[in-house]
C-alpha cells in the first residue's frame, strides 16, 4: 500500500487483483446481488485510490479497505432503505424458492437425487440464514469468518469496542444456529450419508 | 443448553471461587463463541476447558455453534474475471486524470508537469501490463495443436480423471475388452508432429471442426492448473505400456456413462478413484439384477401398485413420522392442506425406502410389514404376483417391488416434466426459458460450474413439483399451474426415447 501511496500504478494493480474478490463476495452478502456488490467494489478501490496519500504506515492494509467496505456498504444499504426499494434477492428466486422444506420433501420424492438436492437446499438455508441477521451482525460475521480478523480488527473496521463485536458475533452466531439447527440435524445425517456415497448409494435409477 | 442463568451456575467453573461474578448463560455463550474465535485469554481459555471436560450440555453447546459456522463454508465464492479488475483500473485511471486535471487548474507548471508524468506512469503501466498478458498469451492455433490430443479427448479425460481410475477399473475386469483399432483410433490420429496435427485438423469435416472447437472454448475457460492436469493425464495415458487397453477401458467406460442420467455422471466425477470404482460396480450390478428380475409391470398392475404405495402412506404415517426429527416433524403438521402433507410424508417415505435400500439391500423399513407385500401380491394380476412369489424370501420381494416402484416412477416423472437425464439440447432449451438475470449470473460462472447449477435448476424446476402418488392411486396427476414451465416440444421426444 505503500508503493500505491506513492503512486505505484503496478503495486495499485497487484492489490486491486488481490482483494477484488474478496471484497466482491463480502459486499455480495452483505448488500446482496452480484451487478451491486461489483459496483461497491470498484467504489471501494476508488476510494482507496483517492485516499491514498491518508494512508499511515503502521496500519494494517486490510483493516483499512474493510474499513472503508464497510463504509461503502453502510451507505449503500442506508440509501436503499431511504428509497424504501425492496429487491428481490438473487437467491430468493433460487431453486427452492421460497418454501424450501416443501419443495426438498416434494424433490425428495423419488425424483431427485437426494445428496444433490440436499447440497442445495443446505446451501439456501445457509443463505437465508445469513440474510435474516442484522446488517451490523452479518458484517461481523463475514470479517470473523471468511477474512479471518480479530475481534479488535473488527472493532477497528466497525468503529465499536471489542467488547461489543464479542457481544455482536455471539448473537449472531445464536441466530445462525437457532436458523440452521433444524436442518442441520436433518442435514448431518444426509450430508453423512453423502461423504460416504460410494458405500451407501445405490445408483439413482433413471 | 439451560439459558437459566441459575443453573448456568451450577457449573464448576462458575463457582470457581477466583470468580464470585454470576456467569449467567449469555455470558457462558460469549465465552463459548470467543473460545471457538481464539479470543480468550489463558486463564479464560482454561476455565472454558475445565468446563467443557466436566460438562456434555456445554460441550453439545459448543459443538452445536461451531458446526453451524462450519456450515457457513457452504456460501458459494462468486470468481472475479479479468473484465472485472480492467474495467476497475481504468475506472481509477479516469479518476486519476481527472485528479490531474484539477489540479493542472490551481497548480504551479513545474507540479503540474510532475503530476502528468504520474499519471502517464500510471496509464502506460495499467496498459503495458495488459499487453504484457496479451502478448503472452500463446497464439490460439499453435496452442490448438499442442493440445490437440487433449481436445479430441477432452470429455473423456475429464470424466475419468486419472490414469489411476482406468488402472482400478481394468484390475476389477470393468468395461474390459481387447483394445480395438477403433477404440484407438481417436487417440492415434491426433498424436505425432505438429505438421500431421495441422493435417488431421484440416481434413476433418466441418462438424468435426465445430466440434473441436466447441471443446477449445471448454477448454480455454478451466484454470491453468486444471488445463495442466489434463495435459498430463494425456501423456500417462498415451505413454503407458497398457496405453492401447486403458484407451478401450476409458471408450467403453464413457459410453457407458452415457447411459446415466447427467446427476450421476456429475456425481461420479466428484468421487476419488476408489469410491468411484465401487460406486461404478454397484451399480452394474444393480442393472445386472433390474435385467434378470426386475422390469416393468403392466398398466394395471402399475395403477395397484401405485394404490398399495398410497395405502401404505396412510397405514403406516404416524409410524413413520415418529422416525423423524422433531423439527421436521413439526414443519409437517403446521400444513394445513392434508392433501399436501400427504404428499410430502409420501415423498420423505419414500426417499426413506430407498436409503433403507442402499444402507442393506432388500431391509425392509420397520413401518412396512410383511402383511403389506401380501396384500399386495393378493391384488397383483397372476402374472404379477407369480413373479412376485418366485423370489422365496420377504426381503428378495421387498426388492422387486422397489425396483418395481423405481421403473413405475420414471415414466411419470419424465411424461409429467421431462427426462431426469436431459441431453445438450434440452438443457439448452430450459436455458434459454430462464430469466435474463439468471442467465447472465450462470454465463459469469465459469463452464464446469455453469453445467452443474444449469443441472441443478433443471432438476429442480423442471423434477420438483411432482409427488411420487397422488391420494387415490395411481401415478399420474392432474394437470398444475408449474407444470407448464417444462419443455413441452421435447417431451415427446422424451417419450420417444424411453418407449
Amino acid at each position: 500500500m505503500l508503493q500505491v501511496r506513492d503512486d505505484n500504478a503496478v503495486a495499485f494493480e497487484e492489490l486491486v487483483a488481490r482483494y477484488q474478490g474478496r471484497l466482491v463476495n463480502l459486499l455480495r452478502h452483505q448488500v446482496g446481488g452480484r451487478e451491486l456488490a461489483e459496483d461497491l467494489t470498484q467504489e471501494v478501490f476508488l476510494r482507496v485510490y483517492r485516499s491514498r496519500k491518508s494512508y499511515t504506515p503502521g496500519a494494517k492494509f486490510a483493516t483499512w479497505l474493510f474499513t472503508i467496505a464497510h463504509h461503502v456498504a453502510s451507505n449503500a444499504l442506508r440509501d436503499r432503505s431511504r428509497r424504501h426499494e425492496v429487491t428481490l434477492r438473487p437467491h430468493d428466486s433460487g431453486p427452492l424458492g421460497a418454501r424450501p422444506l416443501d419443495k426438498m420433501l416434494q424433490a425428495s420424492s423419488g425424483q431427485m437425487p437426494a445428496r444433490l438436492l440436499d447440497k442445495v437446499e443446505m446451501r439456501e438455508m445457509v443463505r437465508m440464514a445469513m440474510e435474516a441477521l442484522g446488517q451490523r451482525q452479518r458484517m461481523a460475521v463475514l470479517l470473523s469468518k471468511f477474512e479471518g480478523l480479530s475481534y479488535a480488527e473488527i472493532a477497528e473496521i466497525m468503529e465499536i469496542s471489542p467488547q461489543a463485536i464479542k457481544s455482536l458475533l455471539c448473537r449472531a452466531r445464536e441466530n445462525l444456529r437457532e436458523v440452521l439447527q433444524p436442518y442441520f440435524d436433518n442435514g448431518n445425517v444426509i450430508l453423512s450419508d453423502a461423504k460416504d456415497v460410494s458405500d451407501r448409494e445405490v445408483p439413482d435409477d433413471e | 443448553m439451560n439459558n437459566d442463568p441459575r443453573e448456568a451456575n451450577r457449573h464448576p467453573a462458575h463457582s470457581d471461587k477466583q470468580d464470585k461474578k454470576p456467569l449467567d448463560a449469555t455470558l457462558l455463550d460469549e465465552q463459548l463463541v470467543a473460545y471457538l474465535d481464539g479470543e480468550l485469554d489463558a486463564e479464560s481459555g482454561r476455565r472454558i476447558e475445565a468446563l467443557l471436560a466436566s460438562d456434555p450440555e456445554v460441550r453439545g453447546r459448543l459443538q452445536s455453534l461451531e458446526r453451524t459456522w462450519d456450515l457457513l463454508d457452504e456460501l458459494d465464492a462468486a470468481p472475479v474475471g479479468e473484465p472485472f479488475t480492467h474495467t476497475t483500473l481504468e475506472m481509477v485511471a479516469v479518476a486519476a486524470r481527472e485528479e490531474v486535471e484539477q489540479e493542472r487548474a490551481v497548480a504551479p507548471r513545474r507540479r503540474r508537469r510532475r503530476r502528468l508524468a504520474i499519471l502517464g506512469a500510471i496509464l502506460a503501466a495499467a496498459v503495458l501490463g495488459f499487453l504484457s498478458i496479451a502478448l503472452l498469451t500463446p497464439d490460439p492455433n499453435r496452442q490448438l495443436l499442442v493440445d490437440l490430443p487433449v481436445l479430441v479427448n477432452l470429455d473423456e479425460y475429464r470424466q475419468v480423471a486419472s490414469v489411476e481410475f482406468l488402472r482400478l477399473l481394468r484390475k476389477e475386469k470393468l468395461f474390459d475388452a481387447e483394445a480395438t483399432g477403433t477404440a484407438d483410433a481417436g487417440l492415434m490420429a491426433v498424436d505425432g508432429p505438429t505438421a500431421a496435427r495441422r493435417h488431421r485438423i484440416e481434413s476433418m469435416s466441418p462438424e468435426q471442426k465445430d466440434e473441436l472447437r466447441r471443446a477449445a472454448a471448454r477448454f480455454a475457460v478451466l484454470g491453468p492448473a486444471d488445463q495442466q492436469r489434463l495435459r498430463q493425464l494425456d501423456a500417462r495415458v498415451r505413454s503407458g505400456d497398457d496405453s492401447p487397453k486403458l484407451q478401450a477401458v476409458m471408450h467403453r467406460y464413457c459410453d457407458w456413462l452415457k447411459s446415466l442420467p447427467l446427476y450421476s455422471r456429475s456425481e461420479l466425477a466428484e468421487l476419488g478413484p476408489e469410491a468411484r470404482v465401487k460406486w461404478v460396480k454397484r451399480r452394474l450390478s444393480f442393472e445386472d439384477q433390474a435385467r434378470e428380475g426386475g422390469g416393468r409391470l403392466g398398466g394395471r398392475d402399475t395403477e395397484t401398485l401405485g394404490k398399495w404405495m398410497n395405502d401404505c402412506v396412510e397405514r403406516h404415517e404416524a409410524a413413520f413420522l415418529k422416525t423423524l426429527p422433531e423439527p421436521q416433524r413439526k414443519r409437517l403438521s403446521e400444513f394445513s392442506d392434508s392433501a399436501m402433507r400427504h404428499r410430502l410424508v409420501a415423498g420423505q417415505m419414500w426417499l426413506s425406502w430407498q436409503r433403507a435400500h442402499a444402507d442393506e439391500p432388500g431391509k425392509m423399513p420397520p413401518w412396512v410389514s410383511e402383511n403389506d407385500l401380501r396384500r399386495l401380491r393378493s391384488q397383483l394380476s397372476p402374472q404379477a404376483r407369480k413373479r412376485l412369489e418366485s423370489r422365496p424370501t420377504a426381503q428378495e420381494q421387498w426388492n422387486l417391488v422397489l425396483a418395481w416402484m423405481r421403473h413405475a416412477m420414471r415414466p411419470a416423472a419424465s411424461h409429467a416434466h421431462g427426462p431426469l437425464n436431459p441431453d445438450d439440447e434440452r438443457l439448452a432449451a430450459f436455458f434459454e426459458k430462464l430469466p435474463d438475470e439468471e442467465r447472465n449470473r450462470l454465463l459469469s460462472l465459469p463452464g464446469e460450474e455453469m453445467q452443474r447449477q444449469l443441472l441443478r435448476l433443471y432438476l429442480t424446476r423442471i423434477h420438483a413439483p411432482g409427488p411420487p402418488m397422488q391420494r387415490g392411486g395411481g401415478f399420474d396427476r392432474p394437470k398444475r399451474p408449474g407444470d407448464d414451465r417444462a419443455p413441452k416440444p421435447s417431451d415427446k421426444a422424451g417419450k420417444a426415447s424411453r418407449s
